[in-house]
């Protein structure tokens, strides 16, 4: 490979390690300054240390404990490089993308699981059929005027309940959809997330269709009670607030026999999970990350396609948004917890490192099967594919000694198996393709050129995923949409999900679908007045990183003035 | 122990290595001695001079159940004498270490008895009886495998494979184990792996030239040998990842290829 110092991710690392990307010596090695080198661990051993003093019980001192104890790492021997939040101007360092760290994360993971998504059309039929009650565009108002009341707290049918502070509930609310645009037409504006104002008419023509006459409600549970309690909450939540709500709204006999439908509509019949409960040692209720499938990726980012020119855009944001979840989420923090794992998955949407490796394939892909999602979805082709792109990628690594420097550990594995699995997912269309070419380069392409992969044991699902995943069964594979962390052999490890997810979107952003696994999902979070921004995922992790973003369930209103 | 050769796929000089190092007769070239007591030393367990330490009574005082597999494997000598298990880890740099992690693990697989390992991005791990692992680290360490900058002894913070090399060509370790005296161009070992300090500093030798490490590597690598280039194991690859694929779908799809 010829040193090209146009690519982005390289001058990047030229910029910030300040330094010849291809020299392979750190003249500097063992000087960079230790913890002193990094602001953010020096306002943590400042902090550490007035917490200590106020308290009596010693806490974070990584200087004491390497330095005087002489039993842990010294910190920063090696230089603690700043990265760029990919596709922003926003420098930050890693410990500002862990999700402790960054309230814009915390924030996307509270937006998806306070999300309850319930179709009005069964207590509307109860309404009509069984009451003999009409259903016009006035009633629904009136219903949603009354559930915006209840869902932040409000009480409607006894004056003795304490409610809640609308402070601390100030990102509850409750809006509706339809593909129906008469139907639309009649709601109010208020209430209405708008299929035609948050889409191209293309995409919105094909989310109508998927989307069909029903009138879909999505209430936002504050966030503070998601944080209080967890997911499993989330739509008991919802069916108290919508139950009360309707038997307000309509006049019904509070505990009559037909109220139960109420409850069951909102709690169960037409209600879609954001994630069904995990298995039992994950245990947790409904609405947890362990149960999101994989198709929501596509479903939950809303940022403008570049197709059909380019699909790297939308698969860049999927990327992030995956990568937070499954990686930094579940496995970082759920699974491990403390350091957890931040710097290996934020990789994948720092230094513009996937955009530019995204364009060599989206520019080889097109040279060798002529259009995007045109290749035939055969072995040869998803061979070809995973075998470029782990090439491309291991011919960085050896060019650009930074690179690795940046990406130690197992971070180039799954970087190159990440670039594998876009490559034939973009080629192909088709989310299998891209799964297998993952699987395939870490566990035969990129492990017999370099005799290296990930840590421990990581390959080990590599190995099974290759004959498993095209099963249909519950436990091994199913529909590439439908798998996520469930699936037994996706849950125990680092680099086992994002792969698979990661295809879903490339591959569904190369079709230019309008969504992946459900048009419904889709609309409900082209909501614009989400706290966080699905439409610039990486942009809002940005603000995260320099403490500029804003997120909801605070409780300054009820704790002491300072 | 019985001779064998695992096959593997190519004919260039990085699969010749490879076939090299699967089969179970080979003899990697010696290029250095280190006493027993200084192997001891590096490994951190006990003290030189001092008897091992025993985690059962010897096997031959032991009365055992009936299983016909303890009659078809013969114990090694440290199993024999009940000896506790120890360890020893090596970390393998990206920058032409000879045996890369995964390398490093089948030649255990090749060469060993009663052991355990564990291949990591960057380092391998290697478990045995005591006195089994400490005849095994004195033949890891006074051959090819060892390069004094490329290759370290770590049990803790190991990382560093993948970083840039110091002013003096070694490996990046955080712990700083290891030192290059500039007046005898050997490297010396200050600590054990578990980077407690040692009573007197121990010589492992010289690092290897680029030249040669470039002629003991084992992996594919664009400026020496490219992976581009192995079109045999790449085929071979091919072939293996298919075949899994059809035989999860539907095994009948694999016969006749």
């Amino acid at each position: 490979m010829a040193i090209d110092k146009t690519k982005e991710h390289i001058k990047v690392l030229e910029k910030t390690f300040k330094v010849e990307p291809t020299d392979v010596i750190d003249k500097k090695l063992y000087q960079h300054g230790g913890t002193r080198q990094s602001k953010r661990k020096s306002e943590y051993i400042e902090f550490a240390n007035r917490i200590a003093e106020e308290r009596g019980i010693p806490g974070y001192d990584p200087d004491h404990i390497a330095l005087e104890l002489e039993v842990g790492v010294p910190l920063g021997q090696r230089f603690l490089e700043p990265v760029k939040i990919s596709g922003t101007d926003v420098f930050c360092e890693f410990e500002d993308i862990h999700i402790m760290n960054n309230a814009a994360i915390q924030q996307m993971i509270d937006d998806i699981f306070r999300t309850a998504i319930v179709c009005l059309d069964l207590p509307h039929r109860v309404l009509i059929d069984r009451y003999g009650f009409e259903v016009t565009p006035e009633s629904i108002n009136t219903y949603l005027e009354t559930i915006n009341h209840t869902m932040v707290g409000g009480a409607v049918a006894q004056e003795h309940m304490c409610e809640l502070h609308p402070g601390l509930c100030a990102d509850g609310y409750v809006q509706v959809f339809t593909g129906n645009d008469d139907v639309a037409d009649s709601i109010d504006r208020r209430f209405l997330i708008d299929i035609n104002r948050e889409f191209t008419p293309e995409k919105a023509a094909k989310l109508k269709e998927g989307v069909k006459k029903s009138l879909w409600q999505v209430g936002r549970i504050p966030t503070l009670a998601l944080r209080s309690m967890d997911g499993g909450a989330i739509h008991r939540w919802n069916a108290m607030a919508q139950t009360m709500a309707f038997i307000s709204s309509y006049h019904l006999c509070a505990g009559e026999a037909a109220i139960s439908d109420f409850v069951y509509a909102a709690k169960h019949a037409q209600y879609i999970w954001m994630g069904t409960p995990p298995f039992v040692s994950k245990a947790r209720g409904h609405n947890s990350i362990v149960g999101l499938p994989m198709g929501y990726i596509f479903d939950i980012i809303q940022h403008e396609s570049a197709m059909p020119d380019d699909p790297v855009p939308v698969s860049s944001e999927g990327l992030a948004l995956e990568v937070i979840l499954f990686f930094q989420l579940y496995y970082g923090q759920m699974m491990i917890g403390t350091v957890g794992a931040t710097v290996a998955p934020a990789t994948h949407y720092v230094n513009d490192l996937y955009e530019s490796r995204g364009a060599h394939l989206v520019d080889w892909i097109r040279e060798k099967y002529g259009e995007i999602a045109s290749a035939p979805m055969d072995w040869d082709t998803i061979h070809d594919c995973a075998t470029e792109a782990t090439m491309h990628c291991l011919e960085e690594y050896d060019t650009y000694p930074l690179l690795p420097e940046h990406h130690w550990g197992l971070i180039h594995a799954i970087q190159i198996s990440i670039a594998a699995g876009a490559c034939a997912a973009w080629a192909t269309g088709n989310p299998m393709a891209g799964s297998l070419a993952s699987h395939h380069s870490m566990s035969l392409i990129q492990k017999e050129s370099i005799l290296r992969t990930g840590w421990g044991g990581q390959e080990s699902t590599h190995h099974p995923a290759m004959a498993i995943m095209t099963s249909v069964l519950l436990d091994e594979g199913l529909p590439v949409e439908l798998t996520g962390l469930n699936v037994p052999f996706r849950s125990p490890f680092a680099d086992s999900q994002h792969f698979t997810s990661h295809n879903v979107v490339a591959a569904h952003e190369a079709r230019m679908d309008a969504w992946a696994l459900s048009p419904v999902v889709k609309v409900a979070f082209a909501d614009p007045h989400l706290v966080f921004n699905f439409r610039d995922v990486k942009g809002t992790v940005a603000k995260g990183a320099l403490r500029e973003f804003e997120p909801a369930g605070e409780r300054d209103i009820i704790r002491p003035v300072r | 122990m019985k001779q064998f050769q695992i096959p593997y796929p190519g004919d260039d000089a990085v699969a010749n290595k490879r076939k090299e190092w699967l089969n179970a007769s080979f003899s990697p070239k010696k290029i250095r001695d280190m006493s027993d007591e200084d192997i001891v030393r590096l490994l951190g367990h006990r003290k030189p001079g001092t008897a091992y330490s025993s985690v059962h009574p010897p096997l031959d005082e032991l009365k055992e159940a009936q299983d016909p597999i303890k009659e078809l494997v013969e114990p090694t000598p440290g199993a024999k004498a009940g000896d506790r298990i120890r360890y020893i880890q090596f970390a393998d740099s990206r920058h032409l270490a000879p045996l890369p992690p995964w390398m490093r693990f089948r030649m255990y697989g090749v060469r060993l008895r009663g052991f355990d390992s564990l291949a990591y991005s960057g380092r391998t791990l290697l478990e045995q009886r005591e006195r089994d692992l400490d005849k095994t680290s004195k033949f890891l360490m006074e051959t090819e495998i060892f390069d004094p900058a490329r290759v370290a002894l770590r049990s803790i913070t190991v990382h560093g494979f993948s970083l840039r090399l110091d002013e003096d060509g070694l490996m990046f370790d955080a712990r700083r184990r290891y030192i290059f005296n500039k007046e005898t161009g050997e490297v010396e070992y200050t600590k054990t792996q578990q980077s407690v300090p040692l009573e007197k500093r121990i010589r492992v030798g010289r690092p290897m030239s680029e030249e040669d490490l470039e002629k003991v590597a084992t992996l594919y690598r664009f400026g020496v040998i490219s992976p581009r280039d192995s079109d045999e194991l790449l085929k071979v690859m091919k072939r293996i990842g298919e075949l899994r694929v059809l035989g999860g779908l539907r095994p009948d799809l694999v016969d006749g290829r």
